[in-house]
């Protein structure tokens, strides 16, 4: 699956921790997701797309 | 598309630090690392069958009586399920669902590759050396281990 967090995290120019703590998640988790790692679950996903204030397959495609 | 007029979005990270209602337990995982916890037990894994080569007397062991030892294995095994249950639904209830899948997928290949060194051992029982417990507990443990690191550095969609 791809994503646009990297993108999306940049134009608001926010560190990958910033991104972390809003989220309520660890850095690593953050990472894992930009490079691809590691999938979201929904209910993260869906915290994603409420702080971007978009839909989920906004941010994630499939490959 | 900016995080104007959200509430979330909108805060200052800086000033978030702790939050309040932030449940102790995962600044606890925090501070422990499971990265430092899953190289220690890796290293462990490596010294336990050697503290156990040390301490091992097979030649001593006399077979328990069946009945009170399947009673006690059965009455711990479902006291320590109970147990196991409740703490895992509460790790993945408050855990990063990052690491909780990461510990969870080392878990799963811990338990095959210690049923298969057992499994092998047990047909092998007439060239092999006798494994021990302890040689086994620290299978579990060190491929619980390489599990991890193997998410960890791979990621868990490989």
């Amino acid at each position: 699956m791809k994503n646009r967090l990297k993108v999306l995290r940049a134009e608001r120019d926010w560190s990958q921790a910033d991104l972390a703590e809003r989220l309520k998640v660890s850095r690593q988790s953050i990472n894992a997701i930009e490079t691809g790692k590691y999938d979201p679950s929904l209910p993260l996903a869906f915290r994603i797309a409420d702080l971007f204030e978009m839909a989920i397959e906004e941010i994630f495609q499939r490959d | 598309m900016g995080g104007a007029g959200n509430s979330i979005a909108g805060g200052n990270v800086s000033a978030m630090g702790k939050q309040p209602g932030q449940s102790r337990w995962p600044r606890m995982w925090n501070w422990i690392k499971p990265d430092w916890l899953f190289l220690f037990m890796l290293v462990a894994s490596i010294g336990l069958p050697v503290l156990s080569g040390l301490k091992t007397d097979v030649s001593q062991f006399v077979p328990p009586p069946l009945f009170p030892k399947m009673a006690l294995l059965i009455g711990a095994m479902v006291a320590l399920w109970a147990i196991a249950t409740v703490g895992a639904k509460l790790d993945r209830k408050h855990l990063d669902d990052y690491m909780f899948q990461m510990v969870a997928n080392g878990a799963v290949i811990a338990i095959i590759t210690t049923m298969l060194v057992n499994m092998i051992w047990e047909v092998g029982s007439g060239i092999l050396p006798p494994i021990t417990r302890d040689d086994l507990i620290s299978v579990m443990m060190g491929s619980w281990s390489l599990g991890y690191f193997f998410y960890r550095f791979r990621g868990l969609n490989t």
